[in-house]
């Protein structure tokens, strides 16, 4: 999920706060398919229903909002507000979509789960494992893979790639922008959703699901530095490990409790931007007081006195 | 007539409160351009230490000894609030007090890490912060875990009546508001403000200019904090009670839109949004009061207005309905655009004062020169 967000960040300089919204829908659309229709889901079209929902509700805000605001110069703060005054809307216009297909459909929608036609354990080799944690791995892991292989060798990966490190220059060479940052969008927007897709599996999902995953996931790319998605790759592992790991280890030993998961991310966050700050990338000013200097020179002091 | 009187007294402290703290946001986000999304973590942190202190005073002052979360001490606090109201005031001030200093500090220390990374990283580390404060308060036993305090002394439950009681809550608040504006006007339009808006307007130049930028962005954020730390303290003494829940990230949000709606950099701005989104929230409040059982649920339809609105102001009219003016400084008075006109009126009103004294000496019969 972090992925996507460090896409379109690059590539339009967009911090996307309605990112958290794509994962909603993108958890919703099976559920709504399944529960709305009364139908057992097959994993492939919840995929590709949930992949498409969300790339047309990013593509939709970046022609709406996003480019409009970008052609008129707009710098990067206006550029969050409005994300986040679209954030607040599409949020809570899907609560009232909600209420009414509630009322609609009689059935329980706000804390429910996709029923997909999965069986719930399936033999490989003699093994028993969980179909449902395989179908995630595998979702993931194609997913990435596929990624990769678009970014590193189609052209239309190459384009994007071009327009993130030097849009002027991609535009001499006869790339469009505005198509591009569409692809753009449409690829973030649809991975964001599955990344939905992928937590509904495993968890019961609300409207405010999305919301409680932003800030985590904004922690991811800040950890990866917004710039590349290689260690955002790797600040999602380190965040989700600690999440999961650190948690239980604090609780068996110090009795810290479980719910204090987001406080140990955001902590994590916090460290990561004194420790080693992502200057540059962010567009900030590369101030001088770096707290392992400091620490540095200060242990140097004290040898010096003694 | 009854209605409009209550409506205001209900409506008023709310506004007071919203708009204390757009104007701390707007000082932030208009003058020195910090995206702040972590606003309501000081305004918890106000909340909290005003509870927690005038709790604690009131507890040891009448000798309980019961933690002050207990369903003990709460009872016990609604028989002493109204004993002594010479200690309600003071300890009203005390908190206001405490939790300027500590919300202040709170935003201080928070410059630390964000002040050298761009806007991005600033927003999202605030925004994480005043996460992190909820989800801390959540599980902090000395203020009641995810209960919260409950029974917070109003400063002036030793008054009878209720609507004189309202009306002087509202006074106050009134108060801190026109006063809190008049500091934050003075300090648009002192050479500090100036600076101010060269950091929002290009950060490097006035680094080169020999403005030391990670300070003042410190200091304003010291001082805003601190002042929405207040706003925090003063909703916690007009509920009576603060819980983590009521601090979440979508308070945050409704400030920005208040700030975005009546112009950034734009003091009155601020008021004006925050004005409009109270009004707003007051009405759908009526409104799902009146029609209990309605399809969509009106709150949903004031958070949609709220975010069109964002995107609307921002895509058709970027600077808010009031735009920011000129910096009102001596010389702009004197000889700025439209002072062309009060620079002769000034001149008049000096030569008048000339005659005036001269008339007065001659009155009291003493020598002119």
């Amino acid at each position: 999920m972090a992925v996507p967000l460090t896409l379109s960040y690059r590539t339009s300089r967009v911090l996307n706060f309605a990112h958290g919204v794509y994962i909603t829908i993108g958890a919703y659309i099976p559920i709504l398919i399944s529960r709305g229709l009364g139908v057992r889901v097959s994993p492939i079209v919840a995929i590709l229903s949930s992949f498409a929902a969300g790339a047309v509700l990013a593509m939709l805000s970046h022609l709406l909002v996003f480019s409009p605001l970008i052609k008129r110069r707009a710098t990067s703060v206006t550029l969050m507000i409005s994300s986040m005054g679209l954030w607040i809307f599409i949020k809570y216009a899907f609560y009232a979509t909600l209420s009414v297909l509630q009322k609609a459909w009689m059935t329980q929608l706000t804390y429910t789960n996709p029923i997909i036609d999965i069986p719930p354990s399936i033999f490989i080799m003699g093994v028993d494992v969980n179909a449902r944690f395989l179908l995630a791995v595998l979702l993931t892991a194609s997913v990435f893979a596929l990624l990769a292989f678009f970014l590193m060798r189609t052209k239309v990966g190459m384009a994007i790639r071009a327009i993130a490190d030097n849009p002027e220059l991609a535009q001499l060479t006869g790339i469009s922008k505005e198509k591009i940052l569409l692809a753009t969008w449409a690829i973030s927007g649809g991975i964001a959703a599955l990344g939905g897709f992928v937590w509904s599996i495993f968890a019961y999902v609300s409207p405010e699901t999305g919301d409680n995953l932003i800030l985590q996931v904004f922690a991811c790319s800040v950890i990866g530095g917004l710039v590349s998605l290689p260690t955002t790759f790797i600040g999602a592992m380190i965040i989700s490990s600690t999440e999961n790991v650190l948690i239980v280890f604090l609780n068996r030993y110090f009795g810290v409790e479980l719910s204090f998961r987001p406080f140990l991310s955001f902590l994590i966050l916090v460290l990561t931007i004194l420790i080693r700050p992502p200057a540059g990338a962010g567009g900030g000013l590369p101030y001088r007081y770096n707290i392992t200097r400091y620490i540095a020179r200060f242990l140097r002091r004290r040898e010096g006195n003694a | 007539m009854l209605d409009i009187l209550s409506f205001l007294s209900s409506w008023l402290p709310i506004f007071c409160i919203y708009a204390i703290l757009a104007l701390c946001l707007n000082m932030e986000v208009g003058y020195a351009g910090m995206a702040n999304f972590g606003l309501v973590a000081f305004y918890g942190i106000g909340a909290f230490v005003a509870g927690y202190t005038s709790m604690t005073v009131f507890l040891s002052f009448y000798g309980y000894d019961y933690p002050i979360y207990s369903l003990e001490a709460i009872i016990a606090m609604g028989k002493i609030a109204e004993k002594t109201p010479w200690l309600n005031v003071s300890v009203f001030i005390l908190s206001l007090a405490l939790a300027f200093l500590i919300s202040g500090l709170a935003g201080y220390l928070v410059s630390f890490p964000t002040l050298r990374v761009g806007p991005a990283f600033l927003g999202i580390t605030i925004l994480s912060f005043g996460e992190m404060f909820r989800v801390f308060m959540k599980h902090f036993q000395p203020t009641g875990g995810s209960y919260g305090l409950l029974g917070i002394p109003h400063p002036f439950a030793w008054v009878s009546d209720p609507l004189t009681k309202n009306t002087l809550f509202i006074v106050i608040s009134l108060a801190i508001l026109i006063s809190v504006f008049v500091y934050f006007e003075l300090l648009a339009n002192s050479p500090y403000g100036r600076v101010l808006k060269s950091i929002r307007e290009d950060e490097v130049a006035s680094l080169c200019l020999g403005k030391h930028v990670p300070r003042i962005k410190a200091e304003i954020l010291f001082v805003a904090s601190g002042i929405s730390g207040v706003a925090g303290a003063l909703y916690a003494f007009y509920l009576g009670s603060v819980t983590p829940d009521m601090f979440v990230t979508a308070v945050t949000f409704e400030v920005w839109s208040m700030v975005i709606l009546g112009g950034r950099g734009n003091n009155l701005g601020a008021i004006l949004g925050a004005s409009i989104f109270t009004l707003l929230s007051r009405a759908t409040s009526i409104l799902s009061f009146v029609f209990l059982d309605l399809l969509i649920d009106p709150n949903y339809i004031r958070w949609m207005i709220t975010g069109v609105l964002i995107v609307v102001t921002l895509m058709y009219k970027p600077k808010g309905i009031l735009e920011e003016g000129p910096v009102k400084t001596k010389a702009w008075k004197i000889f700025g655009e439209n002072g062309r006109g009060q620079a002769r009126v000034m001149a008049a009103i000096l030569k008048a004062g000339k005659y005036l004294k001269s008339a007065l000496y001659w009155l009291i019969g003493r020598e002119t020169k």
